[in-house]
């Protein structure tokens, strides 16, 4: 087809279309129907029962919000990759990694504090249980996510599905913070955040293939 | 993209969001021209600098809705055009690599390899009538005609790759038929 007549033609297919809201509009959309419908259901699955206790330790407080914070910091670096020519340098990808980091970073600073680091590290201490919440509370904010991504344009697919899937397992490890009894940081590190990186990377992978939007 | 382009692409582009198909097909004709000299920029003088051009209008009809009326035209348009200039190389150097496969047409299939003799040139002009026009045209161009890759691409109006898968195409698709005949006799 010559490019004459594919103008044309694209003209002739063109109707109305609604502009996409600015990013930050999205996320604050996301967040408002995300956050409140995770808690909900964590109180379905059924909080930890020294819940008001442990809200005024500072130590359980910074993991919680850290977590939070990089799965918010992620939705915003997601909805804005998704734009064309918004993303004006690497930061907004870098940020949301950082974040994650710094949730590391405490939970490492606690295990080093605790004592006897290395050998609480290596009884691996891994429950399912906390995989299976992590997973099944981020299946509907991952999946709106997806779907908002998906909306826009990503040109950075892999990157674009990693982000929203750190946003919406991080999001779901903050509320599964609020389930799990377990405060043993070594618990946090292999039960938590594992399952989150490797959620992650499997995020980017299933971006990479399904956030095609030139497929139409 | 000068700034007065900036501007217009930028008010023609909110007049198209709004439904103004005038708007939109002026557009498209001004990006092209960018779109053009972008890739050329980068590019040179390749062959396929018009189907970076034809994929860049296709993406930015689908990102359309991504455009933000407040934000600048053209930072926009150029990580789309980038993204696409990006593919068609990659595509580019996959249809190469692919290229003295596909320029071999199947040959007729011969009693001594077949043990059929029903197979012939004929067969091979009926499979080729029986493509879709564009394969058909150009499969006829290259091997019935002795017509070389940049001539037929200038008479259809087609790049210079496009004739390669193009053609590439059809020599699967004479393939398949050609099998499939030997099957049913």
């Amino acid at each position: 087809m010559r490019t004459d007549e594919l103008i044309v033609e694209l003209a002739r297919a063109a109707g109305p279309v609604q502009p996409l809201p600015r990013p930050s509009i999205r996320l604050l959309r996301w967040t408002a129907a995300m956050v409140p419908l995770t808690a909900l259901a964590a109180i379905v699955i059924g909080l930890r029962a020294d819940v008001s206790t442990v809200l005024t330790q500072p130590a359980y407080l910074g993991i919680a919000v850290a977590t939070l914070g990089t799965a918010l910091l992620s939705a915003a670096s997601a909805l804005i990759l998704s734009v064309p020519g918004a993303e004006r340098s690497a930061l907004h990808r870098v940020v949301p990694l950082l974040s994650g980091g710094l949730w590391v970073l405490v939970l490492v600073v606690l295990l080093a504090t605790g004592g006897d680091a290395v050998r609480r590290l290596l009884l691996f201490p891994f429950h399912w249980a906390c995989l299976a919440e992590i997973a099944v509370l981020s299946v509907v904010p991952g999946w709106v996510l997806f779907a908002m991504v998906r909306r826009a344009a990503p040109l950075r697919r892999a990157w674009s599905g990693a982000l929203a899937t750190l946003a919406a397992v991080g999001m779901s490890a903050a509320a599964t913070q609020f389930i799990c009894p377990l405060d043993d940081p070594a618990h946090q590190l292999v039960g938590h955040v594992l399952p989150v990186a490797v959620l992650s990377v499997l995020g980017a992978l299933v971006g990479h293939r399904y956030l095609n939007w030139l497929r139409g | 993209m000068t700034v007065e382009q900036e501007r217009e692409s930028a008010g023609l582009m909110r007049l198209a969001q709004a439904g103004d198909q005038t708007a939109y097909a002026s557009l498209l004709v001004l990006l092209t021209s960018a779109t053009r000299q972008f890739a050329r920029a980068r590019l040179g003088g390749v062959p396929w600098i018009d189907d970076v051009v034809q994929e860049t209008l296709l993406a930015v009809h689908r990102a359309r809705q991504t455009y933000d009326p407040g934000r600048p035209f053209a930072p926009w348009f150029y990580a789309v055009a980038s993204s696409r200039l990006i593919d068609v190389i990659r595509r580019e150097r996959r249809v190469v690599s692919h290229e003295i496969a596909g320029d071999t047409l199947p040959e007729p299939i011969g009693e001594q390899e077949t043990g059929h003799d029903d197979i012939d040139v004929e067969a091979i002009h009926a499979a080729v009538a029986a493509l879709p026009e564009r394969q058909r045209e150009v499969i006829a161009a290259l091997k019935f005609q002795d017509q070389s890759v940049r001539e037929v691409a200038g008479r259809l109006s087609m790049s210079e790759s496009a004739v390669k898968v193009t053609a590439h195409r059809g020599y699967q698709a004479l393939k398949r038929m050609l099998r499939g005949q030997r099957r049913e006799d």
